[in-house]
Protein backbone atom coordinates (compact mmCIF):
# COMPACT_ATOMS: atom_id res chain seq x y z
CA UNK A 1 0.00 0.00 0.00
CA UNK A 2 3.31 1.92 0.89
CA UNK A 3 4.62 1.54 -2.54
CA UNK A 4 1.45 2.94 -4.14
CA UNK A 5 1.19 5.96 -2.26
CA UNK A 6 4.25 6.94 -3.33
CA UNK A 7 4.02 6.12 -6.75
CA UNK A 8 0.55 7.97 -6.28
CA UNK A 9 2.76 10.92 -5.49
CA UNK A 10 5.46 10.53 -7.79
CA UNK A 11 2.52 10.70 -10.63
CA UNK A 12 1.12 13.37 -9.01
CA UNK A 13 4.17 15.59 -8.64
CA UNK A 14 5.29 14.88 -12.23
CA UNK A 15 1.86 16.40 -13.52
CA UNK A 16 1.58 19.22 -11.28
CA UNK A 17 5.58 19.93 -12.08
CA UNK A 18 4.86 19.52 -15.68
CA UNK A 19 1.78 21.46 -16.03
CA UNK A 20 3.60 24.78 -13.87
CA UNK A 21 6.17 24.21 -16.71
CA UNK A 22 3.99 24.16 -19.48
CA UNK A 23 2.40 27.28 -17.81
CA UNK A 24 5.81 29.33 -17.88
CA UNK A 25 6.44 27.96 -21.53
CA UNK A 26 3.00 29.74 -22.10
CA UNK A 27 3.39 32.68 -20.44
CA UNK A 28 6.89 33.25 -22.03
CA UNK A 29 5.06 32.68 -25.19
CA UNK A 30 2.99 35.98 -24.19
CA UNK A 31 -0.08 33.12 -24.24
CA UNK A 32 -0.03 34.03 -28.52
CA UNK A 33 -2.57 31.28 -29.98
CA UNK A 34 -0.86 31.36 -33.11
CA UNK A 35 1.88 30.42 -31.42
CA UNK A 36 0.96 28.09 -29.27
CA UNK A 37 -1.11 26.52 -32.17
CA UNK A 38 2.61 25.84 -34.02
CA UNK A 39 3.65 24.07 -30.83
CA UNK A 40 0.42 21.92 -30.08
CA UNK A 41 0.43 20.69 -33.76
CA UNK A 42 4.33 19.95 -32.96
CA UNK A 43 5.04 22.49 -35.72
CA UNK A 44 8.44 22.93 -34.19
CA UNK A 45 10.29 23.75 -37.68
CA UNK A 46 9.00 27.47 -37.94
CA UNK B 1 -18.22 -20.40 22.69
CA UNK B 2 -17.98 -24.31 23.43
CA UNK B 3 -16.46 -26.94 20.87
CA UNK B 4 -20.30 -28.65 20.32
CA UNK B 5 -21.32 -24.65 19.57
CA UNK B 6 -18.99 -24.13 17.18
CA UNK B 7 -18.83 -27.12 15.71
CA UNK B 8 -22.79 -27.56 14.99
CA UNK B 9 -22.41 -23.67 13.81
CA UNK B 10 -20.17 -25.02 10.96
CA UNK B 11 -21.86 -28.29 10.22
CA UNK B 12 -25.27 -26.06 9.96
CA UNK B 13 -23.21 -23.44 7.76
CA UNK B 14 -21.84 -26.05 5.65
CA UNK B 15 -24.84 -28.44 5.41
CA UNK B 16 -24.99 -28.56 1.66
CA UNK B 17 -21.71 -29.78 1.17
CA UNK B 18 -21.52 -34.42 0.37
CA UNK B 19 -21.96 -36.18 3.34
CA UNK B 20 -18.51 -37.22 3.61
CA UNK B 21 -16.68 -34.02 2.68
CA UNK B 22 -18.98 -32.49 5.92
CA UNK B 23 -18.08 -35.01 8.02
CA UNK B 24 -14.21 -34.99 6.37
CA UNK B 25 -13.88 -31.07 7.57
CA UNK B 26 -15.72 -31.24 10.75
CA UNK B 27 -13.84 -34.01 12.05
CA UNK B 28 -11.04 -31.78 10.81
CA UNK B 29 -11.72 -28.46 13.03
CA UNK B 30 -12.92 -30.61 15.79
CA UNK B 31 -9.37 -32.24 15.98
CA UNK B 32 -7.79 -28.93 15.67
CA UNK B 33 -9.52 -27.99 18.27
CA UNK B 34 -8.47 -31.34 20.26
CA UNK B 35 -4.96 -30.28 19.65
CA UNK B 36 -5.32 -26.82 21.41
CA UNK B 37 -6.90 -28.61 24.68
CA UNK B 38 -4.34 -31.09 25.38
CA UNK B 39 -1.30 -28.35 24.50
CA UNK B 40 -3.62 -26.90 27.72
CA UNK B 41 -5.62 -24.28 26.87
CA UNK B 42 -9.23 -24.22 28.08
CA UNK B 43 -12.07 -24.70 25.36
CA UNK B 44 -12.98 -21.50 24.76
CA UNK B 45 -9.26 -20.11 24.19
CA UNK B 46 -9.06 -22.85 21.72
CA UNK B 47 -11.95 -21.75 19.34
CA UNK B 48 -11.25 -18.25 20.37
CA UNK B 49 -7.90 -18.86 18.56
CA UNK B 50 -8.91 -20.39 15.55
CA UNK B 51 -10.79 -18.30 12.51
CA UNK B 52 -14.10 -17.48 12.71
CA UNK B 53 -16.92 -19.92 11.23
CA UNK B 54 -17.12 -16.99 8.11
CA UNK B 55 -13.69 -17.08 7.61
CA UNK B 56 -13.48 -21.04 7.37
CA UNK B 57 -17.06 -21.41 5.46
CA UNK B 58 -15.35 -18.75 2.91
CA UNK B 59 -12.02 -20.62 2.55
CA UNK B 60 -13.63 -23.62 2.06
CA UNK B 61 -15.65 -22.56 -0.52
CA UNK B 62 -13.05 -20.71 -2.65
CA UNK B 63 -11.82 -24.89 -2.56
CA UNK B 64 -15.05 -26.19 -3.59
CA UNK B 65 -15.72 -26.21 -6.98
CA UNK B 66 -19.24 -25.13 -8.35
CA UNK B 67 -19.78 -28.24 -10.64
CA UNK B 68 -19.34 -30.06 -7.25
CA UNK B 69 -22.02 -28.05 -5.14
CA UNK B 70 -24.62 -27.83 -7.73
CA UNK B 71 -24.12 -31.43 -8.32
CA UNK B 72 -25.24 -32.36 -4.61
CA UNK B 73 -27.87 -29.77 -4.61
CA UNK B 74 -29.25 -30.79 -7.67
CA UNK B 75 -29.19 -34.62 -7.01
CA UNK B 76 -32.18 -36.14 -4.48
CA UNK B 77 -31.28 -38.48 -2.04
CA UNK B 78 -34.10 -41.30 -3.49
CA UNK B 79 -34.09 -40.51 -7.24
CA UNK B 80 -35.75 -38.43 -9.43
CA UNK B 81 -39.74 -37.81 -9.32
CA UNK B 82 -41.01 -39.03 -12.55
CA UNK B 83 -43.54 -35.39 -11.98
CA UNK B 84 -40.08 -33.15 -12.34
CA UNK B 85 -38.35 -35.01 -15.13
CA UNK B 86 -41.71 -34.30 -16.83
CA UNK B 87 -41.70 -31.10 -16.18
CA UNK B 88 -38.49 -30.12 -16.75
CA UNK B 89 -38.51 -31.61 -20.17
CA UNK B 90 -41.94 -29.61 -20.43
CA UNK B 91 -40.55 -26.15 -19.51
CA UNK B 92 -37.37 -26.32 -21.18
CA UNK B 93 -38.63 -23.77 -24.02
CA UNK B 94 -39.07 -21.40 -21.10
CA UNK B 95 -35.70 -21.98 -18.62
CA UNK B 96 -32.83 -23.30 -21.33
CA UNK B 97 -32.95 -19.69 -23.45
CA UNK B 98 -33.37 -17.89 -20.17
CA UNK B 99 -30.69 -19.82 -18.73
CA UNK B 100 -28.63 -18.76 -21.73
CA UNK B 101 -29.94 -15.41 -21.80
CA UNK B 102 -28.67 -15.11 -18.16
CA UNK B 103 -25.39 -16.46 -18.92
CA UNK B 104 -24.57 -14.20 -22.11
CA UNK B 105 -25.42 -11.07 -20.13
CA UNK B 106 -22.82 -12.12 -17.49
CA UNK B 107 -20.05 -13.07 -19.72
CA UNK B 108 -21.01 -9.57 -22.17
CA UNK B 109 -20.82 -7.64 -18.57
CA UNK B 110 -17.65 -9.13 -17.58
CA UNK B 111 -16.24 -8.29 -21.31
CA UNK B 112 -17.58 -4.78 -20.82
CA UNK B 113 -15.64 -4.00 -17.43
CA UNK B 114 -12.66 -5.33 -18.70
CA UNK B 115 -12.43 -3.76 -21.57
CA UNK B 116 -12.44 -0.29 -19.76
CA UNK B 117 -9.75 -1.81 -17.56
CA UNK B 118 -7.82 -2.81 -20.45
CA UNK B 119 -8.65 0.52 -22.27
CA UNK B 120 -7.24 2.43 -19.23
CA UNK B 121 -3.73 0.45 -19.17
CA UNK B 122 -3.66 1.33 -23.21
CA UNK B 123 -4.05 5.14 -22.33
CA UNK B 124 -1.14 4.63 -19.80
CA UNK B 125 1.00 2.83 -22.43
CA UNK B 126 0.45 5.80 -24.83
CA UNK B 127 0.87 8.47 -22.49
CA UNK B 128 4.83 6.40 -22.54
CA UNK B 129 5.14 6.94 -26.21
CA UNK B 130 3.81 10.18 -25.79
CA UNK B 131 6.48 11.32 -23.27
CA UNK B 132 9.30 9.46 -25.59
CA UNK B 133 7.95 11.49 -28.39
CA UNK B 134 8.15 14.65 -26.43
CA UNK B 135 11.71 14.22 -25.42
CA UNK B 136 12.26 13.61 -29.00
CA UNK B 137 10.85 16.84 -29.74
CA UNK B 138 11.72 18.89 -26.84
CA UNK B 139 15.61 18.24 -28.41
CA UNK B 140 15.09 19.12 -31.55
CA UNK B 141 13.64 22.78 -30.20
CA UNK B 142 16.47 23.42 -28.58
CA UNK B 143 19.05 22.45 -31.00
CA UNK B 144 16.81 24.88 -33.59
CA UNK B 145 17.14 27.09 -30.65
CA UNK B 146 13.37 27.96 -29.72
CA UNK B 147 14.27 27.77 -26.12
CA UNK B 148 10.78 28.88 -24.93
CA UNK B 149 9.16 26.06 -26.68
CA UNK B 150 11.68 23.62 -25.51
CA UNK B 151 10.56 24.62 -22.31
CA UNK B 152 6.93 23.94 -23.00
CA UNK B 153 8.26 20.79 -24.56
CA UNK B 154 10.00 19.80 -21.43
CA UNK B 155 6.59 20.58 -19.33
CA UNK B 156 4.87 18.26 -21.57
CA UNK B 157 7.45 15.69 -21.04
CA UNK B 158 6.84 15.56 -16.92
CA UNK B 159 3.02 15.84 -17.78
CA UNK B 160 3.09 13.00 -19.77
CA UNK B 161 4.55 10.54 -17.50
CA UNK B 162 3.17 11.87 -14.20
CA UNK B 163 -0.29 11.01 -16.40
CA UNK B 164 1.08 7.70 -17.23
CA UNK B 165 1.94 6.72 -13.57
CA UNK B 166 -1.59 7.82 -12.94
CA UNK B 167 -3.64 5.87 -15.11
CA UNK B 168 -1.30 2.72 -14.84
CA UNK B 169 -2.33 3.01 -11.01
CA UNK B 170 -5.68 3.62 -11.48
CA UNK B 171 -5.60 0.25 -13.92
CA UNK B 172 -3.98 -1.82 -11.11
CA UNK B 173 -6.09 -0.71 -8.67
CA UNK B 174 -9.19 -1.34 -11.29
CA UNK B 175 -8.01 -4.59 -11.95
CA UNK B 176 -7.71 -5.96 -8.48
CA UNK B 177 -10.97 -4.22 -7.69
CA UNK B 178 -12.67 -6.63 -10.14
CA UNK B 179 -10.66 -9.58 -8.91
CA UNK B 180 -11.75 -9.38 -5.65
CA UNK B 181 -15.48 -8.46 -6.11
CA UNK B 182 -15.40 -11.46 -8.45
CA UNK B 183 -14.19 -13.99 -6.24
CA UNK B 184 -16.58 -12.61 -3.29
CA UNK B 185 -19.58 -13.13 -5.97
CA UNK B 186 -18.46 -16.63 -6.59
CA UNK B 187 -17.61 -17.18 -3.07
CA UNK B 188 -21.38 -15.85 -2.49
CA UNK B 189 -23.07 -17.40 -5.27
CA UNK B 190 -21.29 -20.70 -3.61
CA UNK B 191 -22.25 -20.14 -0.36
CA UNK B 192 -26.40 -19.79 -1.76
CA UNK B 193 -25.73 -23.37 -2.30
CA UNK B 194 -25.02 -24.58 1.33
CA UNK B 195 -26.28 -23.72 4.59
CA UNK B 196 -29.63 -23.36 3.08
CA UNK B 197 -31.15 -25.64 5.83
CA UNK B 198 -29.68 -23.94 8.66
Amino acid sequence: MNKMKSWLIAGLVFFIAGAVICAVAAALMGFDPSRMELFMNGGFIH
Amino acid sequence: MKKEAFLNELRSRLSGLPQGDLEDRISFYAEMIDARIEEGMSEEDAIAGMESVDQIVSQIMSEIPVSQLVKTKVKPEKGHKAWKVVLLICLFPIWFPLLIAFGAVLFSLLIAVWSVIISFYIVAGSLVIASLACIIATGAYFALGDIIAGVGGFGAIFVCIGLSILFFLLSIVMSKGIVKLSHKMLIGFKTSFVGKEA
